[in-house]
């Protein structure tokens, strides 16, 4: 249950990014359809992997839990799960960069601030 | 991007840099001061002397690393956000960022992960029935108080 905790907690996405894609859907409703739908497959791409992210953490969690496993076995399967929620993580942030490079200064501004 | 307008982006990022630790920095203190009093209580009353040194020793240390953890959370999330929201932040600086945090948090989640297991071969099965208690107690409210922060 320790370790279950530890990798839950450990890398977490931050509530930063539901509230930016919400933010960012919420802008797209006022630009073109062609832009909105743009924006939103942004913002859906997040959502879509912190649903992933999520998905990752409760796996590795069960997995490290098993306490037939020794601390080399538990040690190395979290060098490998760490590694895969990372990549989910750069692909959350890849996407909020693409709404970021979408974004000119005014409407960053009038979108999040 | 001129040369001053490049001046005044560094500054504003050493600002971002400092507003945001000192605000996390407060926010963390509240949460961090006694983060396994109870374990620490528990282990307090065990009666080999030799185990029980071992086992105090190892649950300060687990603070001690939880303390670390918390600053190092705040600071992240705090500064992170701050240097995304800019709108002057590229990609190349806040993944820099975040790679410094993976490090510092995978450091500190191996030291835990090893005073675990140590904790786990100090203690009798009796004792180690209460500990584990005790520690998901505590980590659980802790992983609330992180995710509230």
């Amino acid at each position: 249950m320790l370790i279950a905790l530890f990798t839950y907690f450990f890398l977490s996405p931050s509530d930063t990014d539901l509230h930016f894609m919400e933010d960012t859907k919420e802008f797209a409703k006022t630009q073109t359809p062609q832009r909105q739908e743009l924006l939103n497959r942004y913002a859906n791409d997040i959502q879509a992997n912190i649903n992933i992210y999520d998905t990752l953490s409760k796996e590795a969690s069960s997995t490290v839990n098993d306490p037939h496993k020794s601390r080399e076995e538990i040690g190395k399967l979290l060098v490998t799960q760490n590694d895969e929620r990372e990549k989910t993580l750069q692909k959350i942030f890849d996407a909020r960069f693409k709404i970021k490079d979408e974004l000119n200064r005014e409407e960053w501004k009038e979108a999040f601030e | 991007m001129s040369k001053y307008q490049g001046y005044t982006f560094y500054l504003n990022l050493i600002l971002i840099l400092f507003l945001s630790v000192g605000c996390s920095q407060k926010s963390h203190e509240k949460s961090s001061e006694e983060p396994l009093s109870d374990l620490k209580a528990y282990v307090g009353q065990v009666e080999d002397p030799l185990r029980k040194d071992k086992m105090q020793g190892l649950v300060l240390s687990m603070e001690k690393n939880i303390k670390l953890f918390q600053k190092e959370k705040h600071n992240f999330v705090a500064t992170s956000n701050a240097l995304f929201y800019d709108y002057d932040t590229s990609r190349e600086i806040l993944d820099k960022y975040h790679k410094d945090w993976i490090r510092a948090r995978l450091q500190i989640q191996k030291n835990l992960i090893d005073i675990h297991f140590d904790l786990k071969e100090t203690a009798t099965t009796e004792e180690w029935k209460h500990i584990a208690v005790l520690q998901d107690q505590r980590f659980d409210t802790l992983a609330q108080e992180l995710k509230d922060n």
